[in-house]
């Protein structure tokens, strides 16, 4: 989109760098970030019902208003140890693919504009199952934030697979 | 009676609507002769209801516009665009009408009388494309078919027999007798019989029609006219129409009553309701209006929602709260309870409109497969939710498809079994014990269980020596990768179908059995519930945590140490409730809880499609009306479960798949069954 309107057509990119709306937030040591855009709402947690024969991670199911959603540990996921619920803990409802989950992270700092041309590959130190979690990593000031793939974390075909066994 | 107008408006302005779309859709596509005939029928149905109501001149007009169609029809000529032309300004024209009856009553216009020389001018005027098998004759000779249908020697037209038995529910604008008398316009009505059916006065209902009609029916026009005719102005109506040979076949066994017209005969039972409306000019007329359904389903959660609010609210206020607070909160639960059963109403429709859309098909698949079927169809009236409606409307199409390509026999064999040429598929629905049943059911040819074995045999799925009983040969229609088409058709036969049909319901919370005997048709049997929304649960409890039963498969709830026990090689078990042996599911093992091992506890005894399962619970919460929400539309299906609600705390319960615990407890003892 261009305001002043003297570009010509065929340029694709403004010329300034573009910025997009990151929520950051801290899980075990580090910074994580999801893009604003997929998160719908940050609640205070809500004790979830544990779905029978769900993986660990899944902590359950919420009501938001209404509508009930899974909501998914952001520690057990990543393969740390679990945290009691602090006054700190929230649930970050987000959209994957026309679905609403919810996922539980010990808290949520700031949002943060990310320079887009900045997002340089995650080397693959990882293992492979929490590889494919990362979309990304950044420098922003003095903080470097580990960018995450939502649906991948989500990963609802996988679910469908394990509920179904 | 007010409604009855009302009814009429709101169908008059569809009708008008349904004109306009096919008259603009020419401007973009090709016409076809499937235009004409959907304006036909338009125009023919405007004219039924017109006249029902008494508003003569309207019925005239689109009485004029409906011949009109007609010679095209007749003549197999496309509508030209200037001819479309006039028809748009002609639905101008009855709309105009239709405004000025809600106040002036009947009413006329002399712009009608115009309108209507100019259209059939150019129906009868020089066609565009003349088509080669059409001769150019003159339209005006065409025209007054009544005229022209009693002039032509009777003995050389095609005489037919003709079995109408009008909706078993009358309404206002499809008046029976008047049908009857349309028939004469387009041939003549030779004989006519008069078969009553009237139950005993405590049962008898004053807008039922208790009887059916038996015609030999002359008529130079394709037999289907008079089919439409009856057919299209009432749904659920019955038509048969059998050509007769030119000889006459053997006499119905009442004499004829009316020779040639058919109108005394249905006075006393139909009385005309064109006498009924009066076309009174109600100043505050109701007005309908269409809402999006997705309007109605947000008002439906939020009604939902207010009903969670209003029980946390209550049990919040305990006895220490103001006697004013109790008394509002008490106010505000009748309130809310009236709300939700409102909202609730808006989501019912009858469950005819679905059930209205399978004739059609049955006669295009029927014809298809070079069957005689013929589709009968009762309980349209009963309510349904409107999610459950189109949710059902795959399951059901799937099966009468089934029916017509695998049951009903093509009509030589049926000849020679000495069953009548024409199969019947029956569509039925009704309500009991707080669910829905839908049944299909054909006088087709019936299972063939030992087709069915063979073919499981092929499968792997049992060996040789297994003979299985009829119940779980039929069982395994119903498996992925079935199917016992001996030939592949385009309709059905690709081993895709009836697996997901009752997966379908399934996820409806419904379920679904077939009855079947050989050479005599089969049956299937579909349960839904009332309403996907809301029902009445059960609460139990294992260890902290609550699940819900739905109310209607809990049978009772029974002392576990009170029962006896056993259990086969120490694993399937078994309790005894009253000299019967059901196999027991203990909730906690089911969601991965520790046992307790003690045998206090509670025995829920659930039951589902006639099979018995013994639940056993720590406690039991007691009794609640519970919002049904699906866990797949955020999450994923889980298995054993039919979805979640929410509970006075808002906190989420799941609600326990009754017919899912069933099938796994007797699958885990019939696979014993078959090791023993």
């Amino acid at each position: 989109m261009n305001l002043i309107g003297n570009t010509p057509k065929t340029q694709e990119k403004p010329t300034d760098v573009t910025t997009e709306k990151y929520l950051v937030f801290q899980v075990g040591n580090e910074t994580y970030g999801v893009p604003l855009l997929q998160v719908q709402e940050i609640r205070n947690y809500t004790p979830a019902t544990r779905v029978p024969n769900a993986p660990d991670y899944v902590l359950g199911v919420i009501n938001l208003r209404g509508n009930i959603i899974a909501v998914i540990d952001a520690r057990t996921r990543f393969g740390l140890p679990p945290l009691p619920n602090e006054e700190t803990t929230v649930i970050v409802v987000a959209q994957v693919d026309g679905k609403t989950f919810g996922l539980r992270l010990d808290s949520v700092s700031d949002v943060v504009d990310i320079p887009v041309d900045q997002i340089q590959p995650t080397p693959p130190i990882a293992s492979e199952a929490t590889q494919r979690f990362l979309s990304g990593v950044v420098q922003v000031g003095e903080r470097v934030v580990i960018l995450l793939n939502l649906r991948e974390i989500f990963d609802l075909e996988a679910l469908q697979q394990l509920t179904a066994a | 009676m007010d409604s009855l107008i009302q009814l009429f408006y709101d169908e008059a302005n569809e009708l008008l609507e349904g004109m306009e779309q096919v008259l603009l859709a020419l401007e973009t596509g090709e016409p076809n002769p499937e235009t004409v005939n959907a304006l036909f029928r338009y125009a023919h149905s405007f004219k039924g209801n017109s006249a029902a109501m008494g508003f003569t001149h309207l019925s005239k007009f689109t009485h004029g516009l409906e011949s009109a169609m007609e010679v095209l029809r007749k003549e197999q000529r496309p509508l030209t665009p200037e001819l479309a032309t006039l028809l748009l300004q002609a639905v101008d024209l009855i709309r105009t009408l239709l405004e000025r009856t809600r106040t002036e009553g009947d009413v006329g216009d002399p712009a009608c009388d115009a309108l209507l020389q100019q259209i059939q001018a150019a129906t009868s005027g020089q066609p565009i494309t003349p088509a080669p098998e059409a001769p150019t004759s003159n339209a005006a000779k065409a025209k007054p078919p009544q005229a022209n249908a009693t002039q032509q020697p009777p003995s050389k037209m095609p005489r037919y027999r003709v079995f109408y038995q009008p909706a078993p529910t009358l309404s206002a604008e499809h008046d029976p007798l008047q049908l009857l008398c349309e028939l004469n316009e387009y041939g003549q009505v030779i004989e006519c019989y008069f078969r009553e059916q009237i139950p005993p006065v405590p049962q008898l209902k004053p807008d039922a029609c208790y009887g059916s009609w038996e015609l030999i029916y002359e008529t130079a026009f394709e037999p289907a006219i008079a089919r439409a005719l009856l057919e299209l102005a009432a749904e659920g109506a019955e038509v048969r129409i059998e050509p007769l040979s030119q000889e006459p076949a053997e006499q119905p066994r009442e004499a004829p009553i009316q020779p040639s017209t058919p109108t005394v005969a249905t006075e006393t039972l139909a009385p005309s309701t064109t006498a009924l409306v009066a076309p009174s000019a109600p100043k505050s007329e109701t007005q309908s209006i269409r809402v999006s359904t997705e309007k109605i389903d947000a008002l439906m959660n939020l009604v939902s929602e207010i009903v969670i609010a209003q029980s946390m609210l209550s049990s919040a206020a305990t006895a220490h709260s103001d006697e004013r607070i109790r008394a509002a909160i008490t106010q505000m639960e009748r309130h809310v309870r009236e709300l939700h059963e409102r909202v609730m109403a808006i989501r019912l429709l009858p469950v005819g409109y679905l059930f209205n859309r399978f004739p059609r098909m049955v006669r295009d698949t029927a014809t298809k497969l070079g069957k005689k079927v013929n589709l009968e169809m009762e309980g349209e009236e009963t309510e349904l939710d409107r999610t459950l409606l189109e949710a059902l409307s795959d399951p059901l199409t799937h099966l009468i498809r089934n029916a017509i390509d695998h049951g009903i026999e093509p009509p030589e064999e049926r000849r020679r079994l000495g069953k009548p040429e024409t199969g019947t598929i029956k569509l039925s629905a009704y309500q009991s014990e707080g669910r829905i049943y839908i049944e299909v059911s054909d006088d087709g040819r019936g299972i063939d269980t030992e087709r069915v074995r063979q073919k499981a045999i092929q499968l792997g799925w049992i060996s040789e020596h297994d003979y299985p009983p009829e119940e779980t040969l039929y069982e395994f229609i119903f498996q992925p990768g079935f199917s016992t088409a001996q030939q592949v058709s385009d309709l059905s036969g690709r081993g895709v179908g009836m697996d997901v049909v009752k997966r379908n319901v399934e996820s409806l919370g419904g379920s679904i059995s077939v009855y079947s005997k050989r050479g005599e048709g089969t049956r299937f049997v579909l349960r839904v519930p009332l309403t996907l929304a809301i029902m009445d649960g059960l609460g139990l409890v294992v260890a902290d945590e609550h699940y819900i039963v739905p109310l209607t498969a809990v049978v009772e709830a029974l002392e576990y140490e009170s029962l006896q026990h056993t259990a086969l090689f120490d694993r399937y078990e078994m309790v005894n409730v009253r000299g019967t042996f059901i196999p027991l599911l203990r909730l906690r093992q089911f969601v991965g809880l520790p046992d307790t091992h003690h045998r206090n506890g509670l025995i829920v005894v659930l039951e589902q499609e006639g099979r018995q399962l013994a639940l056993l619970v720590d406690s039991i919460a007691g009794q609640q009306q519970v919002v049904l929400k699906s866990l797949e539309e955020n999450f994923v299906r889980v298995p054993g479960f039919a979805g979640a609600t929410i509970l006075g705390d808002g906190r989420v319960a799941l609600i326990l798949d009754v017919s899912d615990l069933i099938r796994r407890s007797y699958s885990s003892t019939e696979r014993l069954a078959a090791v023993a």
